[in-house]
């Protein structure tokens, strides 16, 4: 492979935001064929050009964008055949600011496996935003009236959205990115770890 | 795209297949309009036991554009599954059954633990449905950012059983 330019090399998301864009992770999680790649695509059209990263199977995109005033630079990392075990590697939840977790509206299994991808993701990432997504409405109106306990219990929110009409995806990402910066500039699991260690002292 | 295939190549009307030796068949209405139904004859040489049917389907579709444009994917597999199953003898009436299950998407199953290929039959029995749907940048209705809201009063869905622990 060409040597990467500038724009191509791994982040580090956790490194400070001194000059340039302020750099975040989001993550897609999410049974087998839920859609996570159509709404990844549907959102960035054009720029739906997945990077591979050097050492884990997953596809990065990188997606520039304005979010409350500030330059940012986001990657969005979407799995890419993982689910078979059921679970992610941890390098997968590493330094994320934000996750997208997505269920099928025609198909009941997926909204029953959310919770083992919430539980692996709150091993990871006990405080990070996650976001809901019940994808496809367009195969099932319906589901628009209807509330699940997953997301009420949980306080999460939940968007209706379709991947092939469009509904609501914008509007997913967007508000994904925004929650991202927001725990980026106030990292509330940070600052229970160190208060943690001064209650020790 | 379906439009452009159209105007070149007509509007297929019926997939059919012969097993032996393995051939893909398609009738389709030539675009000059008041023209008779034909038949066009595709052999389908480079298939073996193993073959990986979404290649085989992808040299088909080149070999014979635009014949194949407005063809469905998940159509253009079946038939390949069938000729690919045919290789080792059977009737059509047979294999058809076991071939149609592999592009069921059956609302209850796992589908986390399929193999890619299985995975990619099932997704191209999906896509049919989202091609049907989707709104593409292309088209003068294509809006970037649609929103609609859904805050009118919630029933339960009903997909939550007792025994769930969130
Ligand atoms: N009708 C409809 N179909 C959709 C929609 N989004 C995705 N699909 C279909 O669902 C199938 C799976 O979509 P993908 O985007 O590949 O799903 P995924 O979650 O990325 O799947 P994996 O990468 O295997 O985990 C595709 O065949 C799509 O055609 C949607 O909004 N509406
Ligand atoms: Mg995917």
């Amino acid at each position: 492979m060409a040597a990467s330019g500038p724009e191509e090399r791994e982040i580090d998301y956790d490194r400070p935001t001194g000059a340039g864009p302020l750099t975040v992770k989001v993550i897609m999680l999410g049974d087998s064929a839920v859609g996570k790649s159509k709404m990844m695509e549907r959102f960035l059209l054009d720029d739906f050009k997945p990077h591979q990263h050097s050492t884990f199977a997953v596809n990065l995109f990188r997606h520039r964008c304005t979010a409350q005033g500030r330059d940012v630079l986001v990657d969005f990392w979407d799995t890419a055949g993982q689910e078979a075990f059921k679970s992610m590697h941890p390098s997968y939840y590493h330094q994320a600011h934000a996750c997208i977790l997505v269920f099928d509206a025609t198909r009941k299994v997926t909204y029953k496996g959310l919770s083992g991808w919430y539980q692996e993701l709150r091993e990871n990432r006990p405080k990070i935003p996650a976001l809901c997504a019940v994808n496809k409405i367009d195969e099932n109106p319906d589901v628009t009236s209807r509330s699940f306990n997953f997301t009420e219990k949980n306080g999460m929110p939940l968007y209706y959205v379709s991947a092939s009409k469009g509904t609501n995806v914008v509007r997913l990402f967007t508000d994904a990115i925004d929650r991202a910066v927001t725990y980026k500039l106030d990292p509330t699991d940070e600052m229970d770890h160190i208060l943690e260690e001064l209650e020790r002292d | 795209m379906t439009s452009a295939a159209e105007g070149e190549a007509g509007r297929p009307v019926k997939l059919g297949i012969r097993l032996s030796p393995p051939c893909l068949l398609l009738v389709y209405r030539p675009a000059r309009s008041g023209a008779a139904l034909r038949l066009r004859k595709m052999p389908v040489k480079s298939l073996t036991a193993t073959s990986n049917c979404a290649r085989v389907a992808q040299e088909l579709r080149e070999r014979h554009r635009p014949h194949l444009d407005a063809v469905p994917q998940n159509k253009l597999l079946k038939m390949l599954r069938v000729l690919q199953e045919g290789l080792s003898g059977g009737r059509v009436e047979d294999i058809l059954p076991r071939v149609e299950l592999e592009f069921r998407v059956d609302p209850d199953e796992d589908l986390n633990q399929l193999s890619t290929e299985l995975l990619d039959r099932k997704k191209a029995a999906m896509d049919e449905h989202f091609n049907r749907q989707v709104v593409r940048p292309d088209q003068p209705e294509f809006v970037y950012d649609v929103r609609q809201d859904f805050d009118g009063p919630k029933q339960h869905s009903g997909w939550d059983d007792d025994g769930d622990d969130w």
